[in-house]
């Protein structure tokens, strides 16, 4: 299962978008700051111009995130939607995932304390969604306006989300009579292989830190779906055949991120 | 004298979760039967995260439909105590939003409705806004599909 996320900067990159999951053949596609027409026209697109059938999957309260499916993934079921997120649910004879996009509140406007918050609810309601339905596997991706070493990322009462793989052997924390299955963040092992650029973003915060690459768009797994990722997989995507999404540079310019994509055995 | 000759008045109030019940009573019929508004009682971490914490009783009402099991949507939040009144309510964002509530340092909307007929109002108001009519108009076009 291959799955894409791509912060689209507010504009009209149908025509990138179209290539993008053309050459990518990914299974789900996620979008945020991305208009409906941009993705339906890129759907058009794809039947006329690559023969590739894909749906637009609405989520009535999610308005943030557009996600688009192969034709050919049956078993979505919607799960919870929030302003900052949409849940599904993907089920396969005896398998079941629970699939998230994100598009946290940004930096720019809220205090780390308020995306703390949103990454908690959102913590909260996948534990939840995943006790309802008895489901371990979760995969969430997107835009979490937050690099994988922030707080909201890291902390107990946010994503819980940990750079240790060990959390295979133990994905359970409590504190203070609270537990918590844990996240594993596979961003981490992205540092190493753009040691020059590592992130999808570039911005500078004067005279907050002296951080300019940012990791925003990530994808975090339960411990449990650590053996059916795959690391080689996980991407930041520089260009199509016919766009380049940097400049010389190497910073971010067909959108301020670069989109981000990642596979799961499913 | 006795201190407990006098008698202890229950208050004539309706409890928020029957005012809110009473609200959402006609709601799936104006929806074609194919979404419906549930109050659901909140039990353990989602009490610890719902920013309600000093309210003894907790719910949260959300949009469902039946065609779309799994399907949820998070209208809003409330709490209350033993006096019944003065009423909390936390308001899905872009609810509070466009009623204006103000935002606090986390990011929380939390208002306090200090009557039954506030409290009847607010929600009455949060059921009519672009928000909350654009979800269930989105809800019902999906759920239609799935028919």
């Amino acid at each position: 299962m291959k799955i894409l996320f791509w912060n689209t900067q507010k504009k009209p990159l149908a025509s990138e978008i179209t290539e993008l999951i053309a050459e990518e053949d990914c299974d789900i596609a996620a979008f945020c700051e991305t208009d409906e027409k941009t993705v339906v026209d890129a759907i058009g697109a794809l039947e006329i111009q690559h023969n590739r059938t894909y749906l637009f999957q609405t989520t009535p309260g999610c308005d943030r995130i557009k996600v688009i499916l192969k034709k050919e993934i049956n078993g979505i079921t919607l799960l919870n939607q929030h302003k900052y997120f949409s849940l599904m649910k993907l089920t396969k004879p005896g398998k079941e995932l629970i699939i998230g996009f994100v598009h946290l509140p940004s930096k720019m406007h809220h205090s780390l304390d308020e995306i703390r918050r949103a990454s908690e609810l959102l913590n909260c309601q996948i534990q939840e969604e995943e006790a309802a339905h008895g489901i371990n596997d979760s995969l969430i991706m997107g835009d979490f306006n937050v690099d994988p070493f922030e707080m909201p990322m890291i902390s107990f009462t946010g994503m819980s989300a940990t750079n240790s793989i060990d959390c295979m052997n133990k994905d359970v924390i409590t504190r203070a009579e609270e537990s918590k299955r844990l996240f594993y963040n596979p961003m981490w092992s992205l540092y190493s292989s753009h040691s020059e650029r590592p992130g999808s973003h570039k911005f500078r915060r004067f005279g907050e830190d002296v951080i300019n690459w940012h990791f925003l768009d990530q994808v975090i797994i339960r411990p449990s779906l650590i053996n059916k990722f795959d690391f080689k997989a996980l991407k930041l995507i520089f260009n199509t055949t016919s766009f380049m999404f940097t400049n010389r540079n190497g910073r971010p310019v067909a959108s301020d991120h670069l989109p981000i994509s990642c596979e799961v055995e499913f | 004298m006795s201190i407990w000759n006098k008698k202890f008045n229950e208050p004539s109030a309706e409890f928020p979760d029957r005012v809110v019940l009473n609200i959402i009573e006609p709601f799936e019929n104006a929806a074609e039967n194919l979404a419906s508004l549930k109050l659901v009682r909140l039990e353990s971490i989602a009490r610890m995260s719902s920013n309600l914490a000093s309210s003894t009783f907790q719910f949260k009402l959300v949009l469902v439909s039946d065609s779309l099991k799994g399907y949820s949507f998070e209208v809003l939040k409330f709490g209350y105590d033993v006096t019944l009144y003065p009423t909390k309510v936390i308001f899905e964002d872009d609810i509070a939003k466009e009623l204006g509530v103000n935002i606090g340092m986390f990011g929380e909307n939390i208002s306090a409705f200090s009557s039954q007929e506030e409290f009847k109002q607010a929600i009455e108001t949060a059921l009519t806004t672009k928000k909350f009519s654009e979800t269930v108009g989105g809800l019902i076009k999906v759920a239609k599909k799935m028919w």
